[in-house]
């Protein structure tokens, strides 16, 4: 009698709590929009969860990918280090990446080009730019040579992050050899920072509008003194794809191009949709320097980069810009 | 020696209040840990934005555990946990026992499994995405190979350790090979195998929840990930303590299950008073 | 007791000449795992794929990275670390595992904390550590020590737990004091359950001095290979799990030598009742 009573209790109470619940998944109604009742397919792309891809989820959104007959799914991928392991296993058609993957790759020989750009860092003569090196105001550096035989932390070493902050101290007069790199991921710069675990770090936004307007300052934007306007992201395929479905990845590459000139031009869009996917407050997402989206790939500048990485000892070689790019 | 049954009574009552006294000091425990917690970002030891309080982290757990989307999650997360175990367990059981009552064979792969235990799953994420993409597969892999380690030696161990005066009694009884096994290998293997799932079970769910960190599958660990590209500290610890509840979930869980099935075993007779 | 006196008729063993056991040991050590390699370069050579290199091209890296300078600004710094590790998570859980299984009211108290935190992942732990403890090698040595210490723990535990009643009520009878007790019948009948758990921790510790050395690091072996995995550098990143592995059987074969000193009346026991 007892065992039943209390049965029946709990029973009440989980329906109770049940009713109380919410539901943070409940699909949206999505609109897309299409006129032609074409073929739709899903396509897989591989995209870091980070405030440039607020384009791609403002467009999908908005309706582009449809017209082209495209489904995008975006698959929350940790970096070059595994999205090009998985196009070549075929899980993913496309990947949005830093150019250094699509370097290395070249190096290797794994067959994954870069079919277009996605978004560009600022030019030279904006303000100011979507990373920079920030240290806190007692750590006394000020200046990129200040760097020299500190700790700075990358979110990935051997990339362009690391290499452009090199050649900007051996610019100002600094010695880079004697800078120790650490790999730290973004989110955990600042706390690192603070914890004088390291002196300086290298991060976008929002991390680095958060210790830029605390306690620290921005000490060097390393793109903007080294290559302005340099390729920040890029779109990444297999060489295999393009063989198989040329049609596909032409669709896929006309698509983005389309969505990254509407995002250029509807920068409201794309913050609103960096508060709904990644949960950002809309006061810090206000506050995000948003990278030049375009699907112009600048070569000269690429290869810039590239010598830069061979100069400093990053790259072995320069990767063969023929297997490197297969611009759609 | 003579059965009273007076002491029976007593017997009972006395594991219930040791059963409440348990209750009590575990939560007694855990009340201190989280005292400890509450302190460290007060006392400014590190700086509350990246080690919010344990009360700030509880109320967002609270809210949390409202929301169905964080029971899907959790039930994803487990069930990887789930299913990885099993394949691990069973796969370390069979191979284990076979190699552990071959002699030959257990030299023979020694250098082979002492070798290949100490290599990080961690490593082989990219293999894993390369063979199975970002699928529960791949985090599968990951954690597999990890647990199947911590069960595969301790089958070995516990399959050597059959007592050989037992052992020859068995034989001069005329057992056969099956009998022996299930009255003799079998028993003996039992509390070793017991530590090795229990050891597995834990070393399952910490893997599962980093291979969800490192390649973003389904589950509690991507929660972690996109809190902290978003800058949202108090989540981040929100998952990370329930990553460690889980922990403790499955290890009382696995507690109670080794109590029944090993209660005629001394390590849990030798608890209860003679 | 009985085999030891009808035995004297001993079993006759072949006197082995010394190379024939060394042939045989090496044969055992050596035979697998030579078979394996084969058959993946069989494998590479028939269907070469880029991320599963040939073994010759693995062997070329390994001499290239690891025979130089980086043995000793990565390797043996690593090393250092996992080794000062290892003994630290061997003390600790021989210690605590012992005291925590003797007390019964302290194993119920520390429970479900330790259980607790043992269900954090790494990833997540590593940089909660390092903003409490910095980021020199004494956070390093800690991750591997959280990790490492509690195969040896549970495993003591369970050893101490498990002595014989009857060997414990002899020796109460016998008026030991506590220490006697602990130091000649708890902790040797705990011997071969603890020496399993040491067996464990050697592999846990070696992966999390990998894992340790992912954040927030510029040298190490583990921070070498995740280098190379991040950079498509393949041949360099089989090498260096290679080397990993060789660590490992270096590590068991040291354990194997202690494991046999340590253990040596419980296998001898063993040799007498199979004789």
């Amino acid at each position: 009698m007892k065992k039943a009573l209390t049965a029946i209790a709990l029973g009440a109470a989980a329906a109770l709590a049940l009713t109380a619940c919410t539901d943070s998944a409940a699909p949206d109604p999505v609109t897309t929009a299409s006129d032609e009742p074409g073929e739709i397919r899903t396509v897989r792309v591989a995209a870091l969860p980070i405030a440039e891809t607020g384009a791609l989820w403002a467009a999908m959104e908005e309706g582009i990918f449809a017209e082209y007959g495209l489904e995008i799914e975006v698959v929350p991928a940790q970096g070059g280090a595994q999205a090009i392991p998985g196009l070549i296993n075929g899980d993913i058609e496309f990947a949005i990446g830093q150019p250094f993957g699509p370097f290395r790759a070249a190096l290797a020989d794994l067959g994954a080009p870069i079919i277009s750009n996605y978004a560009s860092s600022l030019g030279a003569d904006a303000e100011k730019d979507v990373n920079a090196v920030v240290a806190l105001n007692s750590s006394g550096i000020t200046r990129p040579a200040d760097l020299a035989g500190k700790r700075v932390s990358v979110n990935s070493l051997g990339a362009a992050g690391d290499v452009t902050i090199m050649k900007a101290v051996k610019d100002d007069g600094g010695d880079p050899s004697t800078i120790e790199f650490v790999e730290v991921a973004f989110p955990d710069a600042p706390g690192q920072l603070e914890a004088g675990a390291i002196d300086a770090a290298w991060v976008p936004d929002p991390f680095m509008s958060m210790v830029a307007n605390g306690d620290g300052l921005i000490v060097v934007h390393p793109y903007q003194v080294t290559v302005p306007g340099i390729s920040l992201l890029t779109n990444i395929t297999t060489q295999r794809l393009i063989d198989e479905d040329p049609e596909l990845v032409k669709d896929y590459a006309a698509a983005m191009a389309e969505a990254l000139d509407w995002a250029q031009a509807n920068p409201d869009a794309v913050r609103a949709a960096i508060v709904k996917n990644m949960g950002i407050p809309e006061a810090a997402a206000a506050g995000i320097t948003l990278p030049v989206f375009t699907a112009k790939i600048d070569e000269g500048k690429l290869g810039q980069l590239a010598d830069l990485a061979v100069e400093f000892g990053v790259l072995d070689q320069k990767p063969d810009f023929a297997k490197l790019l297969s611009l759609q | 020696m003579t059965t009273a049954s007076a002491p029976v009574p007593r017997l009972r009552s006395r594991r219930q209040t040791h059963g409440l006294r348990k209750l009590l000091l575990g939560i007694v425990g855990i009340a201190g840990f989280l005292l400890t917690w509450e302190l460290i970002p007060l006392a400014k030891i590190v700086s509350p934005e990246y080690l919010p309080p344990a009360s700030t982290v509880l109320g967002v757990l609270v809210t949390e555990f409202m929301d169905l989307e964080f029971w899907r999650n959790v039930g994803r997360t487990m069930t990887t946990w789930g299913v990885g175990l099993l394949i691990a367990t069973v796969a370390a059981t069979a191979i284990g026992t076979i190699v552990g009552l071959v002699p030959a064979l257990r030299r023979f792969t020694h250098t082979t499994v002492e070798f290949l235990r100490p290599i990080p799953s961690v490593a082989l994420i990219p293999l894993a995405i390369l063979m199975f993409g970002f699928q529960m597969p791949a985090a599968l892999l990951i954690v597999v190979y990890a647990s199947f380690w911590q069960v595969f030696v301790q089958v070995l161990y516990g399959v050597a350790d059959v007592d050989t005066v037992a052992r020859d009694t068995a034989r001069s009884f005329g057992l056969t090979r099956a009998e022996r096994f299930r009255n003799l290998v079998l028993p003996t293997a039992l509390p070793y195998i017991m530590t090795g799932v229990r050891l597995g079970a834990a070393v399952a769910l910490i893997l599962t929840v980093t291979a969800e960190l490192l390649i973003a599958v389904p589950g509690i660990g991507r929660i972690i990930v996109f809190a902290r590209s978003a800058g949202d500290v108090p989540t981040v610890y929100a998952y990370v303590v329930v990553a460690g509840l889980l922990g403790l979930i499955v290890n009382l869980v696995f507690r109670l299950v080794e109590r029944r099935v090993l209660s005629w075993h001394q390590s849990v007779r030798g608890e209860d008073p003679a | 007791m009985t085999s030891m006196e009808t035995r004297t008729i001993a079993v006759l063993r072949r006197p082995r000449s010394r190379s024939r056991s060394i042939l045989s040991s090496i044969w055992f050590a050596l035979g697998f795992p030579f078979f394996l390699l084969v058959l993946w370069g069989v494998w590479a050579t028939i269907s070469p794929q880029k991320f599963f290199p040939s073994p010759i091209t693995i062997f070329q890296a390994f001499i290239k990275t690891w025979i130089g300078p980086a043995f000793v600004d990565d390797v043996l710094p690593s090393l250092l670390r996992l080794a000062v590790g290892i003994v630290l998570s061997i003390v600790v859980g021989i210690v605590a595992g012992t005291v925590i299984g003797l007390v019964r009211w302290l194993r119920d108290l520390l429970e479900p904390v330790l259980e607790f935190f043992r269900a954090v992942p790494p990833p997540v732990l590593v940089p909660i550590l390092m903003l409490i403890f910095g980021p020199g090698d004494a956070t390093r040595v800690i991750v591997i020590v959280a990790g490492a210490v509690w195969p040896v723990l549970l495993n003591t535990i369970e050893g101490v737990r498990s002595t014989d009643s009857v060997m414990t009520e002899t020796a109460r009878s016998y008026a030991l004091t506590r220490w006697e007790r602990l130091r000649f019948l708890v902790l040797p009948a705990a011997s071969p359950r603890i020496m399993t758990g040491v067996r464990q921790s050697l592999s846990v510790a070696l992966i999390l001095m990998v894992i340790s050395e992912m954040f927030n690091n510029s040298s190490g072996l583990g921070y070498r290979i995740t280098y190379f995995q991040t950079n498509y550098l393949i041949p360099e990143m089989w090498s260096g799990i290679l080397l990993l592995g060789l660590v490992g059987v270096l590590l068991a074969t040291i354990f194997g030598i202690v494991e046999r000193r340590v253990l040596a009346w419980y296998h001898g026991i063993k040799e007498v009742e199979r004789a």
